[in-house]
């Protein structure tokens, strides 16, 4: 094992990964969920989860949006440590500090969204960086990269395992819940028409079920190379933007943490003397 | 053998590797009972099949007889406003319950405990029965005094030409003005 080189070449592909990071939270607050925002909203709704459970019996949420300047505070703290981050990626404290920030808000998000909405990749990302020496970041990017594909390959799975796969109209039954208040407020346009159409033609729909099946059992390659990683990133990006189009799925969330499969291959060169 | 993963770990440290295959084990038992968590994502969406049916159903506020719009607003506003708002419909369809006050009341029998964790993880229902006015404003509506604010369940009919409202029902009524 050699400590003295850096796992990663430069920076600068993690500054980038780090700055859509920054568009992401950025995403949070233009569209008027940040904690700020949220003030005063006293209607929750949590799982049956430990993690859940110690943040709000802690009663943090309920007191950050309690005070409007303690939700400011905490979300302009959040991007001058991203700043900071993008400038110094390598800065475990620093990823430590926005790792729990991250974690706060998808906990405080989801438990007044009320719905886990599997889009806690802005919080996953901070793993690897979570370690000081270059050998743990590494191991913890490894893991957590297997983590990623895990993600997606087990949501396939679960739909061939459940039989969902088996229901021809499963999919139409689906959309048909996806754009009810677009339908109900008359702001109708090409995707309500779009799935309009699929929720009459449930053969295309099981179609694009099969595909989507299909795109996220393709992640399952990453299990064994490394070789194809950008491509298994656009293959999640392409899910993704299908979701959103036809399902009204956006995942700006993960997008970032998808991101980490376009400089996985950058890591596995420059470390190879390193384990 | 040396470039798997899991023996890279093991060869670095073994507590680490202790604790990835606790994880692991953590999460494949968690898979089994079909149980999600934050840090043991059970990714199932759209694998169950739901019912079948031609109507579906979506919860909207009126204010002093107007709808109030959700769906102009950016992405995580929009779901937020449609989200909390379908599971403030439920709860008020289910007497002011959340699903968490039934699995803790049917979970822990000692009365002390039961009633702190119900006061820490529970919405407070008199704050609870004030949320549309939130809502309205957060939405970006005011809400005038004395005014009167309607929770209403719509269910809406597909056919083939049209979508359509099928019927609506009442679930909750503040009036400002009583």
């Amino acid at each position: 094992m050699n400590s003295t080189h850096s796992i990663w070449i430069n920076k600068q592909p993690l500054r980038i990964l780090f700055t859509i990071l920054l568009a992401e939270w950025l995403m949070f607050l233009i569209s008027g969920v940040g904690y700020n925002n949220l003030e005063g909203d006293r209607f929750f709704s949590i799982g049956v989860d430990p993690v859940y459970w110690i943040v709000f019996g802690l009663k943090i949420p309920q007191t950050i949006l309690a005070h409007s300047w303690l939700g400011i505070l905490v979300s302009g703290s959040t991007i001058l440590l991203l700043l900071a981050f993008i400038v110094n990626p390598y800065n475990n404290k620093l990823a430590i500090a926005l790792c729990i920030l991250m974690f706060l808000f998808y906990i405080t998000l989801t438990g007044y969204l009320t719905h886990r909405n599997f889009q806690a990749g802005f919080c996953w990302i901070f793993v690897p960086f979570l370690f000081k020496k270059e050998i743990n970041r590494y191991l913890a990017f490894e893991a957590t990269r297997y983590f990623l594909l895990f993600f997606y390959v087990s949501a396939a799975f679960l739909k061939i395992y459940d039989g969902a796969i088996q229901h021809t109209g499963l999919f139409s039954q689906y959309l048909q819940n996806q754009f009810t208040p677009y339908y109900l407020e008359m702001n109708t346009g090409i995707r309500t028409s779009l799935n309009h159409y699929l929720v009459n033609h449930p053969s295309t729909t099981y179609l694009f079920y099969i595909i989507s099946v299909v795109l996220e059992s393709i992640v399952l390659v990453g299990f064994f190379t490394k070789k194809f990683d950008r491509w298994l990133a656009l293959v999640i990006l392409l899910f993704h933007l299908t979701n959103w189009f036809i399902m009204d799925i956006a995942p700006i969330g993960q997008l970032a943490f998808i991101g980490i499969l376009f400089i996985s291959r950058q890591i596995r060169n420059t470390s190879a003397d390193h384990v | 053998m040396d470039d798997l993963f899991l023996y890279k770990v093991f060869k670095h440290s073994r507590l680490a590797f202790a604790g990835l295959m606790m994880f692991i084990t953590l999460q494949l038992i968690f898979i089994g009972k079909k149980m999600d968590m934050l840090t043991f994502p059970f990714n199932n969406m759209f694998a169950m099949p739901p019912d079948t049916t031609s109507l579906t159903a979506t919860y909207a506020i009126r204010l002093n007889g107007l709808l109030v719009p959700i769906t102009n607003n950016l992405y995580w506003k929009k779901d937020f406003l449609e989200t909390s708002l379908h599971a403030y419909g439920k709860y008020k369809e289910q007497q002011d319950a959340v699903y968490l006050e039934q699995y803790i009341n049917s979970t822990f029998e000692d009365d002390h405990k039961r009633n702190f964790l119900l006061s820490s993880l529970t919405p407070d229902k008199t704050a609870a029965d004030q949320w549309p006015v939130w809502f309205c404003e957060f939405a970006g509506k005011d809400v005038p005094p004395k005014s009167k604010l309607v929770l209403v369940k719509y269910h809406l009919l597909f056919d083939k030409e049209k979508v359509s409202t099928f019927d609506s029902t009442i679930i909750y009524t503040i009036d400002q003005s009583l």
